[in-house]
């Protein structure tokens, strides 16, 4: 399962990131202008089904087969996108 | 509900049930951010139940009972929240997400060509033009755009034939928008606000 996600930000500062979901609830947060991957989150035993961004782009939520919701803060991701670089 | 830190990769929070509200007791399909209020957070999925979260309390606020959100088939507009049912009737809802009541319903009608019914498993507000409504469905494997101010008028349909819709999402900055399926299906659909679909 895969999902595309646009993060809106300023208006001249949006990018899209690839958001790749596989079995053992990899996530694989690429930025797909240069197609870096930025890092990577594992969670043995669960699913992850769904994601969103909060629109101030400071977190964003998973939802999985664990029935719980996941929230995770992405200022490092923030700082890094009003550089216009990828650390 | 879980909150993550980023540096530390690893949970720091998870969220409970509120005060007689629930959490969910079986798989999370779908979650949703709201535009307007920061600490407004969706989340739906196989029990049926749309749950409302106060990130600031960490607790649930609050419950809709009913709706059958087996994909991404969760948005939030202002005050009203929009769900896609993956059933025979009723499969596109819109609540109050103050009150949680309904505020109106669409029955998606039988494809006579391929004799089957609507399953929805994608729903989405428009993101520039607020009255729109786009919506995807396998059985039928339709995609709608509705007019949800209008009672559900139908400005847009696209038959995609054997292929199943599951995914939809519009522009942020024109009223376009992309969808995928099975099949390696994957498109891009221009609004042009046709009155005859």
């Amino acid at each position: 399962m895969s999902s595309l996600l646009v993060i809106p930000l300023e208006a001249s500062t949006t990018f899209t990131l690839l958001q790749v979901f596989q079995t053992l609830a990899t996530q694989l947060r690429q930025m797909t202008t240069i197609g870096k991957i930025l890092h990577t989150i594992e969670q043995e035993g669960n699913e992850i089904y769904t994601i969103d961004y909060s629109y101030d782009a400071t977190k964003f939520a998973t939802g999985g087969m664990n029935k719980e919701v996941g929230i995770k803060s992405n200022k490092k991701t923030i700082h890094m996108n009003k550089l216009g670089a990828c650390v | 509900m879980r909150v993550y830190d980023e540096h530390k990769k690893s949970v720091y929070e998870v969220l409970k049930a509120g005060y007689d509200n629930p959490q969910h007791n079986n798989r999370v399909l779908a979650v949703k951010f709201s535009k307007d209020d920061p600490n407004l957070l969706l989340s739906a999925g196989w029990d049926n139940c749309i749950i409302r979260w106060d990130l600031r309390t960490k607790r649930s606020t609050g419950y809709i009972f009913g709706p059958q959100v087996y994909g991404e088939a969760l948005d939030i507009q202002g005050d009203y929240i929009l769900a896609g049912s993956s059933r025979e009737n009723k499969q596109i809802q819109i609540f109050d997400v103050r009150t949680t009541k309904t505020v109106s319903s669409y029955d998606w009608d039988q494809n006579p060509e391929i004799n089957k019914r609507a399953y929805v498993y994608s729903a989405q507000f428009g993101k520039c033009n607020k009255s729109l409504v786009g919506t995807a469905a396998t059985g039928v494997n339709q995609i709608k755009i509705f007019n949800h101010q209008d009672n559900f008028s139908l400005l847009q349909k696209v038959n995609k034939g054997e292929k199943a819709v599951y995914c939809l999402d519009f522009f942020h900055q024109s009223n376009n928008y992309v969808y995928c399926g099975n099949k390696g299906a994957l498109g891009i659909v221009s609004y042009e606000g046709v009155s005859n679909p």
